[in-house]
């Protein structure tokens, strides 16, 4: 479905993803895992046509979608959910709701039914319609952060940390719920600090460090991983298992 | 007193017509409008045009000039704007568009000459009596001409999916873009709205204040004035403070000689951005580094 | 590339002997119509120097010099006419009544800025040319001041080519006195400011009193043009300094070349030559002005300056740098202390420390103590305030309840100005470094408090200046080359690769000779070799007897040179302890990587 191919991505002299390659396939939850500052967030923004990848090819249904328009790649089927949720907070639930369907907006029809599909997954969100978005709970203000990104009818859902800043029972909440729209055939890439959480429910990880893929595997196998927990907090002792590649300073 | 306070409302009604040009435009791009002034010249100039040499209908002046000049604002986005990316600390487009702004007038000068033209006002000059107040036709025309418009563009950004889509990316350019917004296209449109509404406010005021390729950099000063005055981007504001500043100034002139009337829009400007740069309206955030 | 810089100098030094002959003889070959206009540059260098020291090199712009300049000729002519003062005594008193008005007009600068501030210059231009068109009693009105006498010692009458050299020796001082500022800490400091005014602050820069001192020289400059336009023409009139005349100022440095001193002797001479060149000019004049205006933006940096620097080295501008090296390479290194004193152990120490904006609680009673003379390292997952914990630490922000000790002392005022000066220094998360200013004097602004140049010793460059510069460059070279940047000295700033960058970064904090050093988060965005080479210069930091407090992402290098790890959550803090404790503490385990669920 999605297959991403040596990408690097830097900010103006800034190398903050390295030659990442990894691949999602059809009806797959994967994650992708590590610590704050390792690219994660930067991948997504590539693959929705935000940044420009400085190398690396990004395919879409085996077509190249590489530097893509924004606007373009939501109208394809992928739809990406931001980090911190930004939900329009001066607008209502409703209007979101609206925007997030903004590139089938033609179609009343189909966002009508959009509409009904996401109400009938958060109900709550269908009491509070007529609410200014600013108004609700950090866990609402989640379910319509996903809800919007689900109104352009999107093939391949990306989503940014979604558990960031909720309470547990919250969590627990959001995760069935993804879980459950994979089950309905929504293919989903997730991106997530709290490793453990993630893996449970994707089918594969993959464990960013420092801009690099250093691990990967089924879920299963990398919670059981201990090297995961070193990508967090750091190896016991200095571990220099990748050679220096770049000159040195 | 109340005759005096009455004009300066009328006044005011069109400074917030500038104010709301300067604000469309400054809330979704970042960016002040150096040329705003030159906007409303123009609507002046091609409305006294449309209407006295070729004869066109009111209304279908204020149209006219809606799209001329809103075509040319578009164009000033192209040319002065777009270029520089968006980047709202950048001291690059208040050069640009200022200098944009200077070749709209020296056109303008080309077009119709250096001199004040008289513009004749679309109701005969027969003044109603009201509570001793003489009130004009043309003076009402701006009232309602002006309610109208702020309203219309309240509706617009309420009702309609595209107000909203502004909106949204007024206040997040990036999610905006998440959600397949075409951001550009929507900073365009701003653009053609500020313009548009510049136009009206020039081809209202003539008939009170004349006509003149110079007539810009003033109009467009006091314009921003009510902005500040009112907070930078806040739509009521702009109204607020572009009445507040008409009723003001109008009242000042008791006080001080005419000539010193115009100095009076910054003054009131200046110390409002040194005490609350928010505006009356506003409130001050603290800066995150 | 040494012969290239030699080569470089050594045509500056002629063009300049080269012009400066011409200049001295022109007059004597031309007729009074040439002369006149010679004259008229003249003053619009002057003018234009004063508002390219406020704009180009501060970086705030001003559409209010029209005023300014108005303000100097006002006061020439009122004095001259109504009190019957000579030139000599005129001249002084109009720069230093425009510099007074410099001050209130740098005033809004405090509060405002970019954009804004613009506007409130083109109000205050256009309230000075009310005053002058209404004070009729005063300023005569529309009609202006007739009268104004030429300048005369005894009997010796400044009259054409007199008048042309009386204005070519003013000049003269005006550029060379705004050269020794630039090449100064002043200018650098100017330079910080227009480059990034966060970080000119935590360098220990009073932002604030330096915008002023900005537009006060600058508004100096405008009057003493003024002054000598007022007894060159012998009447003046509002006409002449108009918002349209704010314009032209801004288009002589615009085109010329902002942020150099040539620039506006260049934007000058063209822009007064070539209405003299294009015939029935004056019709076009605004439409020229505003395409140049554009294009001077769009297409070409630092104007015609610029066009010719780059034509003349086409990116290969001299890199020598070892001309301030000091012939023995033995350098002694003073740029850090070995000094250790003692404030109870802890240099530092936060007690209950809260700070939350809006609703929204960053750092939530937190209580933390900083050891003298170790690496202190402050973690946690994304959005635990860690980096509100430094700009709290570095005066960036108040905090909202409890207080912060540095050496002992309850800290009350919260400027980052004034921490800089008691000794913490700091990097930023994201870059901020001075983008267009070499790497040298990135290094050189740090050392801006320590550095002993009075305003009128630098004016003049007296040697004691010319020393205390010359010492500071050595220093700055020195710690350039504890961090192995010193072949990229004379390069700008963004010119270097990111990691780089942030050493650069480091380099400019150590500058401050600081007694506690504080990194937010230095290892992002480096490469595995960089890092290494990081953690050995943080090392050698703390070795040399700074305190280091760090906020840091990748855990191998803050595993391995803490001495102790404070870790936060939600502002809070979870847990602390020394390296190998933090690594098995089950909460910290559990904040980075969360709680499985069922």
């Amino acid at each position: 479905m999605l297959r991403v191919t040596g990408l690097s991505v830097s900010y103006g002299s800034v190398n903050a993803v390295k030659k990442v390659s990894f691949e999602v396939a059809k009806g797959e939850i994967v994650a992708i895992i590590g610590s704050n500052g390792a690219g994660k967030t930067t991948i997504l923004e590539t693959i929705s046509g935000i940044l420009k990848p400085s190398e690396g090819k990004i395919e879409y249904q085996e077509k190249d979608i590489t530097g893509q328009k924004a606007e373009k790649i939501v109208r394809l089927g992928i739809s990406h959910m931001p980090e911190g949720r930004k939900i329009f907070p001066d607008l209502t639930v409703e209007d979101n709701l609206l925007l997030g369907g903004w590139v089938r907006r033609r179609d009343r029809q189909i966002i009508q039914q959009n509409i009904d599909i996401v109400f009938s997954y958060f109900p709550r969100l269908k009491e509070r319609k007529a609410q200014l978005a600013g108004t609700l709970s950090g866990g609402e203000q989640q379910m319509l952060a996903i809800s919007r990104a689900l109104m352009s009818s999107p093939n391949v859902l990306l989503l940014d940390e979604p558990s960031l800043g909720l309470a547990p029972i919250m969590v627990q909440e959001i995760y069935r719920i993804i879980k459950e729209l994979n089950s309905q055939g929504l293919t989903i890439l997730l991106v997530e600090q709290m490793a453990y959480l993630a893996l449970k429910v994707a089918s594969r990880g993959y464990v960013l460090e420092n801009g690099r893929i250093v691990l990967n595997g089924t879920g299963t196998e990398l919670l059981q991983n201990p090297k995961v927990i070193d990508a967090y907090l750091g190896g016991k002792k200095k571990n220099q298992k990748e050679k220096p590649k770049e000159a040195s300073l | 007193m109340l005759q005096q306070a009455f004009g300066g409302l009328v006044m005011g009604f069109i400074y917030s017509l500038v104010a709301l040009g300067y604000n469309i435009i400054f809330a979704t791009s970042g960016v002040i409008n150096f040329a705003q002034g030159e906007l409303v010249m123009l609507g002046a100039l091609f409305g006294l045009s449309l209407l006295v040499s070729l004869k066109i209908p009111f209304v279908g002046v204020l149209v006219s000039v809606v799209l001329i000049v809103g075509t040319v604002s578009i164009l000033l986005n192209k040319v002065a704007v777009e270029p520089l990316g968006k980047d709202p600390s950048a001291i690059g487009w208040v050069i640009t568009t200022l200098g944009a702004g200077i070749i709209m007038r020296n056109l303008a000068m080309f077009g119709w000459g250096r001199e004040t033209l008289f513009f004749p006002a679309v109701f005969p000059d027969k003044p109603l009596i009201f509570f001793r107040i003489t009130i004009l036709p043309q003076e009402l025309l701006i009232i309602f001409a002006a309610i109208l418009m702020v309203s219309l563009i309240e509706v617009f950004y309420s009702r309609t999916i595209f107000g909203k889509a502004i909106r949204a990316t007024a206040h997040d350019y990036k999610t905006a873009r998440l959600m397949g917004i075409g951001t550009s296209n929507i900073i365009a449109v701003c653009f053609l709205m500020s313009g548009g509404l510049s136009a009206i406010a020039g081809v209202l005021i003539s008939p009170i204040t004349f006509a003149s390729a110079e007539m810009g950099a003033i109009i467009g000063l006091k314009g921003f004035a009510a902005a500040i005055l009112g907070g930078l981007g806040n739509s009521r504001g702009a109204l607020v403070g572009g009445l507040l500043l008409g009723v003001l100034e109008a009242l000042a002139v008791g006080i001080v000689t005419p000539g010193f009337k115009d100095a009076i829009a910054f003054i009131l400007m200046i110390c409002i951005l040194l005490i609350k740069p928010g505006g009356i309206m506003g409130a001050i955030l603290e800066k995150k580094v | 590339m040494q012969s290239l810089k030699r080569r470089y100098k050594y045509l500056q030094m002629l063009s300049l002997l080269f012009v400066s002959v011409l200049l001295l003889l022109m007059p004597f070959f031309l007729n009074t119509y040439y002369v006149r206009l010679l004259q008229l540059i003249g003053i619009y260098v002057l003018l234009a120097t004063g508002l390219n020291l406020v704009t180009g090199y501060t970086g705030q712009v001003s559409l209010g010099h029209g005023g300014l300049y108005g303000i100097g000729a006002y006061t020439s002519a009122l004095l001259a006419t109504k009190l019957g003062l000579s030139f000599w005594v005129a001249l002084p008193l109009s720069i230093l009544v425009a510099a007074v008005f410099g001050v209130i007009l740098g005033f809004p600068s405090l509060r405002i800025r970019g954009p804004y501030l613009a506007m409130v210059t083109i109000g205050f231009g256009i309230i000075i040319e009310k005053i002058m068109v209404e004070w009729t009693g005063l300023t005569g009105g529309p009609i202006g001041i007739m009268g104004i006498p030429t300048p005369q010692i005894g009997k010796f009458l400044f009259t054409g080519n007199r008048m042309y050299f009386l204005i070519l020796f003013l000049v003269g001082i005006g550029l060379v006195v705004a050269h020794n500022l630039i090449n100064s800490k002043w200018g650098r400091a100017f330079v910080a400011i227009r480059e990034n005014e966060i970080a000119a602050g935590a360098m220990g820069i009073n932002v604030r009193e330096f915008k002023v001192i900005a537009f006060t020289l600058s508004a100096a400059y405008a009057g003493a043009a003024g002054s000598l336009y007022s007894h060159l023409s012998g009447y003046i009139s509002p006409d002449s300094f108009t918002f349209n005349f704010s314009i032209f100022s801004l288009l002589l440095i615009v085109v010329g070349g902002m942020g150099t001193i040539v620039g506006p002797v260049i934007g000058a001479a063209v822009l007064t030559f070539l209405p003299e060149v294009l015939h029935g000019f004056d019709k076009y004049r605004l439409l020229i002005y505003g395409v140049l205006l554009i294009i001077s933006v769009l297409a070409m940096q630092e104007g015609i300056v610029g066009l010719i620097k780059r034509k003349i080295s086409s990116n290969d501008m001299p890199q020598d740098s070892n001309q301030y090296l000091p012939e023995k390479k033995t350098l002694k290194v003073g740029f850090l202390k070995t000094v250790r004193r003692n404030f109870n152990g802890s240099i530092l120490e936060l007690v209950n420390v809260s700070k939350s904006f809006g609703g929204l609680t960053a750092v939530n009673r937190l209580n933390m103590k900083v050891v003298e003379g170790t690496i202190h390292s402050l973690i946690g997952p994304n959005g635990a305030g860690k980096s509100t914990v430094i700009n709290l630490i570095s005066g960036f922000y108040r905090p909202t309840s409890g207080e912060i000790k540095f050496k002992g002392r309850v800290v009350s005022v919260f400027e980052t100005h004034i921490q800089a000066k008691s000794g913490i220094a700091r990097t930023f998360q994201n870059v901020q470094l001075y983008q267009k200013a070499s790497v040298l004097d990135n290094v050189l602004v740090g050392m801006h408090l320590r550095i002993n140049e009075g305003f009128w010793g630098t004016c003049l460059k007296l040697p004691a200046v010319r020393r205390s510069e010359n010492l500071a460059r050595q220093e700055a070279m020195a710690l350039l080359r504890f961090l192995g940047l010193e072949r990229y000295a004379e390069m700008p700033a963004e010119k270097l690769p990111y990691g780089h960058q942030k050493l650069l970064e480091i380099a400019r904090a150590l500058a401050l000779q600081p007694d506690l050093l504080l990194l937010d988060e230095p290892a992002a965005g480096l490469n595995e070799t960089e890092v290494v080479e990081l953690a050995k210069i943080i090392t050698q930091i703390k070795e040399k007897g700074v305190t280091v407090l760090l906020v840091e992402h990748q855990m191998n290098l803050v595993m391995e040179i803490s001495d102790y790890i404070t870790v936060i959550d939600y502002g809070k803090k979870i847990a602390e302890g020394p390296p190998e404790v933090i690594q098995n503490d089950q909460t910290v385990i559990q904040a980075y990587l969360g709680t499985e669920v069922a």
